[in-house]
């Protein structure tokens, strides 16, 4: 009877579902906005030329290669021109919103080490030995899971609004497309395109 | 009301005439369909889940009934996910983990031989985990919620040993609370019965 449970459990256990599959199944955006800004009487916007890189708080910064800068800025004018914003030049006209695009490349890195003795407890391979012990690696190896994951931050800064007195511009909408950094260039750039495109879609008060 | 006394006088009858159930313990493997709220959040048949019963006779036919059980769902879907970080986009996976912990009565008519049928209604709580995966984020929200348990089940018996195969199933009902909606699901398991052995007359 006990070895009918054990092959119960045993299924059971080996049934647990799978999460993602592909790198685009990690792909998120994620949008943000401020509930009290004005999004309807918003005309005009100004976006620079380039894509500013930021560095994350954690993990090693990776390189972005800027040669597809500027189709990724096409890309979000389009959608800020498709929602009835006209692009002027800031040099000559003030904007109603600021348009700042930034990215984020972060390799993520961790390193996993055992405790050999709780692997195996009373395995006769470690008598004589107990907790205390532990394993000399005279190589520099160990089990290491390593990430990279890229983040393209549009940011919506109003200059309606502008706050002279604490010197503060109001975020009122930013977006996030994220995404774990693998494939060729030109399948990341066309993920994120599509994050660009959902950002917008995802947020149909602007 | 005559034709529900009849059937009700004949299954009376029926157990008195069979060995006196005893109590006993059940455990099964179960598969669970989600309803309404539920089966909006995952939508997918739950092929893994488990419960443990023990059931105590109090008297003639009439069981004390204890229940844990774990029902675990899943799903994937594609949408936006409005948390309090903002909306987020992307493939959802979606995971319910289902922990009832229920107590309550039921009537168990013996059939002979080790077999049984019974009915009854647990009530007490659950705890819903409520996971879903969207890109590199994990979003959790999980709370205990108030609920009921109809049941029943048939046990056929498999010997002298008082142990049987059984089938039961369950309407599982969760009310809404701290905001988040009422479950419902459907569960259904196959297990075994232990120590149900019939009394011996005196």
């Amino acid at each position: 009877m006990g070895k009918v449970a054990w092959a119960a459990m045993v299924l059971f256990a080996a049934c647990y579902p799978g999460g993602a599959e592909t790198v685009e199944d990690l792909d998120s955006v994620t949008t943000q906005h401020d509930a009290s800004a004005s999004f309807a009487t918003l005309r005009t916007y100004a976006l620079p030329g380039t894509i500013q890189e930021v560095a994350s708080a954690n993990g090693q910064p990776l390189a972005m290669d800027h040669s597809y800068d500027a189709q990724i800025l096409a890309r979000v004018a389009a959608n800020l021109d498709a929602i009835g914003l006209h692009r002027v030049d800031p040099a000559t006209v003030t904007p109603d919103v600021d348009v700042l695009v930034t990215f984020t490349a972060t390799r993520y890195t961790e390193y996993t080490s055992y405790s050999y003795c709780d692997l195996w407890p009373g395995w006769s391979g470690f008598d004589g030995y107990d907790d205390s012990w532990g394993v000399y690696y005279p190589y520099a190896s160990t089990s290491v899971t390593v990430l990279d994951a890229g983040s393209l931050r549009i940011e919506m800064l109003d200059q309606r609004t502008a706050n002279t007195s604490t010197k503060q511009l109001t975020a009122i909408w930013n977006a996030s497309v994220d995404g774990v950094l693998a494939g060729d260039n030109e399948s990341i750039v066309q993920r994120i395109e599509k994050g660009i495109d959902q950002s917008f879609a995802q947020s149909p008060y602007l | 009301m005559r034709s529900l006394t009849r059937p009700l006088l004949a299954v009376f009858l029926l157990g008195s005439s069979a060995a006196l159930a005893q109590s006993h313990v059940r455990l099964s493997y179960e598969f669970a369909v989600p309803r309404n709220a539920t089966q909006d959040y995952v939508d997918r048949f739950s092929s893994r889940g488990a419960h443990l019963d023990v059931s105590l006779e109090l008297s003639y036919a009439f069981h004390l009934e204890l229940s844990a059980g774990l029902n675990n769902f899943n799903s994937v879907k594609q949408g936006v996910l409005t948390t309090t970080e903002g909306d987020v986009s992307g493939k959802q996976f979606r995971y319910l983990n289902a922990i009832p912990l229920m107590g309550g009565f039921a009537f168990h008519i013996p059939l002979g031989h080790g077999s049984r049928f019974w009915a009854g209604v647990n009530g007490g709580a659950a705890y819903f985990d409520r996971v879903v995966d969207v890109g590199l984020n994990e979003y959790s929200l999980s709370d205990w919620q108030w609920g009921v348990q109809p049941h029943f089940g048939i046990a056929f018996g498999l010997g002298d040993g008082g142990t049987a195969l059984f089938f039961d199933g369950r309407w599982n009902y969760f009310w809404e609370r701290h905001g988040i909606p009422a479950q419902e699901y459907f569960s259904f398991g196959v297990g075994l019965l232990f120590g149900g052995s019939p009394s011996k007359h005196k």
